[in-house]
């Protein structure tokens, strides 16, 4: 991005981006800008809703797995598994320790598949002056190979336990549907050790992204868990000292509406809060495999970080450690002699969290003596970051200047919004933008 | 390799419903066929293949249920179903190619359903699918 600052600060600047394409939902971001000061900067989601907490209500408990699925296409697992260990909690049922692992590497492949296609697709070209990844591949086709590569490599992890790589259909509450035959896991163990190298090529490639520094000041909110990187089980923890059961979130969160966008804005005891990659960095660091802790601290990666754009860092290291926890769980796997627990339907209420591959998103199930849905709640990592997000813009927004050009400033729009990695934003040049200068 | 491309959403499962038409035909076996979502798992795929036939529902000018056979050089931008993070077909298509995919050795078979919200037609999935069928056996007897 050219830095050149040769416009009036105190012009009026109205960038009115009515329709940001090239997103999964819909939203608009608007920009005001008058004195050298922003008036107002506002990322508007006016996506219709949903419904599918609507939709669950008075399905069966079996149902919920297949339909949670089908509410997000990148992260199909983190809507299933945290809607089935939320009605798990309700039937007072406890993971066995296969079922806990292979809900590891599942959820790792999603991860895996994510962080790729988001670092390599989407984020890169932003960093290097590509205008999409198509022209990239031009100068730098190896990089974008290794990407998609490494993206397979998720998919095919979540093919093993999923059963296909889009809308799984082999998790269920109590485990998985199939234990994968050995030779499987064999075959995929495999491709984890062909790619082990390749990873560390990709964080190091990641790391060294001429991105933009970006320091803040925000809460981290992630699952922490005594003894493993969070992803499944834990409690919620900041690093502001919050230490709370996944049951305690509605006490201490609350979402409200706000008039430009219909996606709910979520606070912790009021106040805004910061999801994803670096927000679980700069809380289980420590709980890192040593060799993902090693390779951080080889490419000079410190943690914990207020840097925004270290979430690209943590993104791909989080890649890492997706293939080295991977292996060290399925090189040591045993057929069960079941994959699942059979469940015994009760009435009750199940709160749980789990680690999206773009933040922690929360769930609540109320079920009754049958196991059908009496009411379900879903909150997405997005909504709850969207709050961050704008404040996250404006500080950026002020800090780089208002010297800048209109088209620059998009630009770090764009850069800062897709930093998060949101639903919203995931993909090159989705902001087509009308400048109004008064 | 054939892949059909959608998702599971009204007219947008063409794709994947031609596919499984195809897993009850006897094809060669090294004729891979595959369901595809996200596009971006098209390019990979293309990348692993010789030759392809892409199947997708797409949104043209009609009339409704007219077939259009396609190569890399003539897909309409954005005309197809649309992909999730706003990659479509074409980018897919263009990211393979920009790694090396030969273009000439792509056909897209689509079925024009001009409207995304197009009530389904079951006769479709014959109809399409006798399509591939027919440029699958093109293509098999240019082969020496």
């Amino acid at each position: 991005m050219s830095h050149t600052a040769n416009h009036d600060p105190n012009r009026e600047i109205r960038i009115d981006v009515p329709l940001l394409t090239r997103v999964e939902g819909e939203g608009s971001l608007e920009f005001v800008a008058r004195n050298g000061r922003i008036e107002s900067l506002q990322l508007r989601i006016f996506e219709p809703p949903r419904l599918f907490e609507k939709f669950l209500e008075g399905k069966d408990y079996s149902e919920v797995p297949n339909i949670a699925a089908r509410v997000c296409g990148v992260c199909p697992i983190a809507y299933q598994m945290t809607s089935i260990r939320a009605m798990e909690k309700v039937f007072g049922m406890q993971e066995s320790p296969w079922v806990h692992a292979m809900r590891r590497v599942v959820y790792y492949g999603e991860w895996l598949q994510s962080h790729a296609l988001h670092l390599n697709l989407f984020a890169a070209p932003d960093f290097l002056g590509f205008s999409d990844v198509i022209h990239m591949a031009h100068r730098h086709p190896e990089d974008v190979r290794r990407g998609m590569h490494l993206q397979e490599l998720g998919n095919d992890m979540l093919r093993l336990l999923g059963g296909r790589s889009v809308h799984p259909i082999g998790l269920r509450v109590g485990g998985f549907f199939r234990a994968p035959p050995k030779h499987e896991v064999a075959d995929l163990v495999d491709k984890l050790l062909a790619a082990r190298d390749l990873v560390r090529e990709f964080v190091a490639w990641a790391v060294g992204l001429p991105y933009p520094k970006d320091e803040q000041e925000f809460v981290s909110i992630a699952v922490r868990h005594p003894h493993e990187y969070g992803i499944n089980e834990g409690r919620l923890a900041s690093d502001r000292g919050l230490d709370i059961d996944f049951s305690e979130y509605p006490e201490r969160f609350r979402e409200h509406q706000v008039s430009h966008s219909t996606a709910h804005y979520s606070m912790l005891d009021g106040s805004s809060y910061f999801l994803g990659p670096l927000a679980r960095m700069n809380l289980n660091f420590d709980l890192l495999p040593a060799e993902v802790q090693d390779l951080a601290r080889e490419l000079g990666l410190r943690f914990p970080s207020h840097d925004m754009f270290h979430n690209v860092a943590a993104r791909a290291l989080e890649c890492y450690l997706a293939v080295v926890d991977s292996l060290n769980i399925l090189q040591a796997y045993r057929l069960p002699n079941r994959p699942w627990i059979e469940p015994t339907p009760r009435a009750g209420v199940g709160h749980h969290c789990t680690e999206a591959p773009r933040g922690m998103i929360y769930h609540r199930f109320e079920l009754n003596e049958s196991g059908e849905v009496i009411a379900a709640t879903m909150i997405p990592p997005t909504s709850q970051n969207q709050a961050r997000l704008e404040q996250n813009l404006n500080v950026a927004m002020e800090r780089f200047g208002l010297q800048h050009a209109d088209e620059q400033l998009r630009e770090l729009c764009e850069k800062v919004i897709r930093n998060y990695d949101p639903c919203l934003s995931c993909s090159t040049h989705f902001l087509k933008m009308t400048v109004h200068r008064e | 390799m054939i892949a059909g491309v959608g998702s599971s959403h009204g007219a947008d499962r063409l794709g994947w419903e031609v596919v499984d038409a195809l897993q009850q035909r006897p094809l060669p076996p090294e004729v891979g066929l595959y369901h595809c979502s996200l596009p971006v798992e098209l390019s990979s795929l293309l990348l692993l293949s010789k030759y392809a036939i892409v199947v997708d529902a797409m949104l043209g000018h009609g009339p409704v249920g007219k077939i259009h056979v396609l190569g890399a050089d003539n897909l309409p931008q954005a005309r197809f179903s649309s992909g999730a993070h706003g990659v479509g077909l074409s980018d897919a298509v263009g990211l393979a190619i920009a790694l090396g995919f030969e273009p000439r050795n792509l056909s897209v078979v689509a079925l024009d359903v001009v409207q995304p919200d197009a009530v389904w037609d079951p006769e479709w999935v014959a109809v399409l699918t006798q399509a591939v069928l027919a440029r699958l056996t093109e293509e098999l007897e240019k082969i020496p």
